[in-house]
C-alpha cells in the first residue's frame, strides 16, 4: 500500500489536470522545427518532426525524452541533490508547469536524503500506445508508464495507464542542447479520473 | 473462539501486524501496550508484530482492541526542499508548512527533513519561512525510535526441525539481541541501542508463552519448551520486544519510551506422531 501510494503521489505530481492546451507560447514566438518525410527507415529521427506523427515516432521520442530524464536522476542522486545540470536537464525535458512541480518534489527528496529514490536509478519507462491526436507542434498519446525504474520502492502496478502531452521545445528552455529531441513534456497524467479534450491538439 | 485482527501501520519502512487472540491460555503476563507509530498506541489484549513495507491506516474487522492517537498539534506539517539557484549556482533550503496529517507516514518524514534543516546553515530560499523549533535531542530519539529503527527478526529453531507429540520441544530463538544504530538528525549524531526485552512464543497450536526473557536453547537444557498434543503442521511465531536507550555525540542520552517488536516465524513445522510397533 505504501507504494502504491507513492506512486499515486509521484503521479499526482506529474498531474496537470487536464491536458493543458497546445498553444504554451502566449508571448512567445511559435516555435518550428523543421518537417521532413516520413520514412521506412528503422531510425527514427527524434530531432524532427515527420509529415506524420505515428506511434513509432512519438515511441521514440519517448524513449530518448525517457533517457535523458534518467541520465539527469542519476546525476541528481550522484550529487546528492540538484546542480545545474539536473537544472538544465529538467527543464529541457519538462516544460515550466510541470517543471515546477518536479522541481519542488526532487528538492523534498532531496531535504529527505534522496529516501525514496534508487541508489542508481533507472529510465522511466513509457510504451505509447495510441495517438489521441497530433499536428505538427503537439501530440498527445495514451500510453502506460512507469517511474518505478527511478524509485527505492517500485511501485504498484509496475506501468499505470495514463496519457503524456508533448508541445514543441521552446528553444530558450534548452540552450545547452540537453534534450535532443524537439520535444517537451507538458502533461503527463494518470488515466485514472482524468478527462482528455476532444481535441487537445486544437 | 479465536479472534485475529490484522493492523497495519506504517511506522517509516515498517508496519505492525498485529493480532488478537480472546482469552488464550496465557503462560505468561499479559502484554504491555505497545507504541506503533507516531504518538498512536495500541492497548488490550494484543501482539504486536512487525514486519516490513507498512502502510499508515488501520483496519480493524473485530475483536477487543483499542487504538489511541496522542500526537499533538494542528494538521499541518513542515515541508522542506533543496532547490538550485542557477543565478548563484547554489542550493537553497524552502521550509514551508502545508496542511497534512501528522501522522502519514509520508508527512512525517518531511517533517523530519524540514526539522532537519531548520538547524543547517544553508541559505534560505526567498519564500522560505521562518525555521521551525528543533526537537530537544530525547524527543528527537524517540521520533528516531518509532520512525528509523530497523530491528532484527528472531530466528526462532526447534531442533532437529520437527517435533513429536507427547514429548517436550525445545525450541532455540536465535538472532541478536542488541543491536546499535547510529543517526544523523536534526543536526544530532544520535546511537540508538535496542535490547531485546522478552519474547511471546506462539506455538501454533493455540498456545502461547508469554513474556519469555530467555532465549531457550536445546534439549535437555532449554527453558523454552512446549508439548504437543496433535501432529499437524504449525505456523510457530515468535515476537521478539525490544527496549532502547539514546545517546547523543557530546553526551546525553537516556531511555526511550515504548517497546517496539519485530516478528519470526517458522513456517510449516511438522508435529509427528510416534508409534511402537512390537515384532513378534
Amino acid at each position: 500500500m505504501w507504494r502504491q501510494r507513492f506512486a499515486h503521489g509521484f503521479l499526482a505530481l506529474l498531474v496537470a489536470g487536464l491536458l493543458a492546451s497546445c498553444d504554451n507560447s502566449e508571448n512567445d514566438p511559435e516555435p518550428t522545427l523543421p518537417t521532413v518525410p516520413s520514412t521506412t527507415t528503422t531510425t527514427i529521427d527524434v530531432t524532427k518532426v515527420p509529415a506524420t506523427i505515428d506511434v513509432p515516432y512519438v515511441q521514440a521520442v519517448m524513449n530518448a525524452l525517457d533517457k535523458v530524464t534518467g541520465d539527469a536522476v542519476r546525476v541528481f542522486v550522484a550529487q546528492r541533490g540538484p546542480n545545474q545540470e539536473w537544472y538544465e536537464t529538467f527543464r529541457a525535458v519538462f516544460e515550466e508547469d510541470l517543471f515546477r512541480k518536479l522541481e519542488s518534489e526532487f528538492g523534498n527528496f532531496a531535504a529527505r536524503r534522496l529516501e525514496p529514490l534508487a541508489s542508481l536509478p533507472g529510465n522511466p519507462q513509457t510504451t505509447v500506445k495510441r495517438l489521441v491526436d497530433s499536428s505538427s507542434t503537439c501530440v498527445v498519446a495514451e500510453v502506460d508508464r512507469t517511474f518505478g525504474p527511478l524509485l527505492r520502492e517500485p511501485p504498484l502496478p509496475e506501468a499505470i495507464p495514463g496519457y503524456v502531452q508533448l508541445s514543441i521545445k521552446r528553444p530558450e528552455r534548452d540552450p545547452r542542447g540537453r534534450n535532443m529531441t524537439g520535444w517537451s513534456l507538458v502533461a503527463d497524467i494518470d488515466a485514472k479520473g482524468s478527462s482528455i479534450p476532444e481535441n487537445p491538439c486544437a | 473462539m479465536r479472534l485475529r485482527i490484522l493492523i497495519s501501520f506504517g511506522v517509516l519502512a515498517s508496519a505492525l501486524l498485529i493480532s488478537v487472540r480472546e482469552s488464550q491460555a496465557a503462560e505468561g503476563p499479559p502484554p504491555t501496550p505497545v507504541i506503533i507509530g507516531n504518538g498512536t498506541s495500541v492497548t488490550g489484549e494484543a501482539e504486536a508484530h512487525s514486519v516490513r513495507q507498512g502502510k499508515k491506516t488501520s483496519e480493524l474487522r473485530e475483536g477487543s482492541l483499542s487504538l489511541s492517537t496522542t500526537a499533538p498539534g494542528p494538521p499541518l506539517v513542515y515541508r522542506s526542499e533543496i532547490r538550485w539557484v542557477a543565478e548563484t549556482q547554489s542550493t537553497c533550503v524552502s521550509i514551508t508548512q502545508q496542511e497534512g496529517d501528522p501522522n502519514d507516514i509520508l508527512n512525517i518524514y518531511m517533517e523530519m527533513a524540514a526539522l532537519d534543516w531548520a538547524r543547517s546553515t544553508t541559505p534560505r530560499c526567498g519564500a522560505s519561512m521562518p525555521p521551525p523549533a528543533v526537537p530537544s535531542p530525547g524527543a528527537a530519539a524517540q521520533m528516531v525510535w518509532r520512525d528509523q529503527m530497523k530491528l532484527p527478526p528472531p530466528e526462532p529453531y526447534i531442533a532437529p526441525g520437527k517435533a513429536i507429540t507427547g514429548l517436550r520441544a525445545f525450541m532455540e530463538i536465535r538472532g541478536p539481541r542488541t543491536v546499535t544504530q547510529t543517526f544523523n538528525v536534526f543536526g544530532y549524531a544520535l546511537t540508538i541501542t535496542a535490547t531485546a526485552s522478552s519474547y511471546d512464543v506462539d506455538w501454533g497450536d493455540g498456545s502461547w508463552s508469554r513474556g519469555v526473557t530467555s532465549s531457550g536453547g536445546p534439549w535437555p537444557s532449554g527453558d523454552v519448551r512446549h508439548v504437543y498434543t496433535t501432529q499437524g503442521t504449525y505456523t510457530v511465531r515468535v515476537l521478539e520486544r525490544w527496549t532502547g536507550t539514546w545517546s547523543v555525540a557530546g553526551g546525553g542520552g537516556g531511555s526511550v519510551d515504548g517497546a517496539l517488536s519485530s516478528e519470526g516465524r517458522i513456517d510449516a513445522f511438522p508435529v509427528v506422531q510416534v508409534q511402537a510397533v512390537r515384532n513378534r
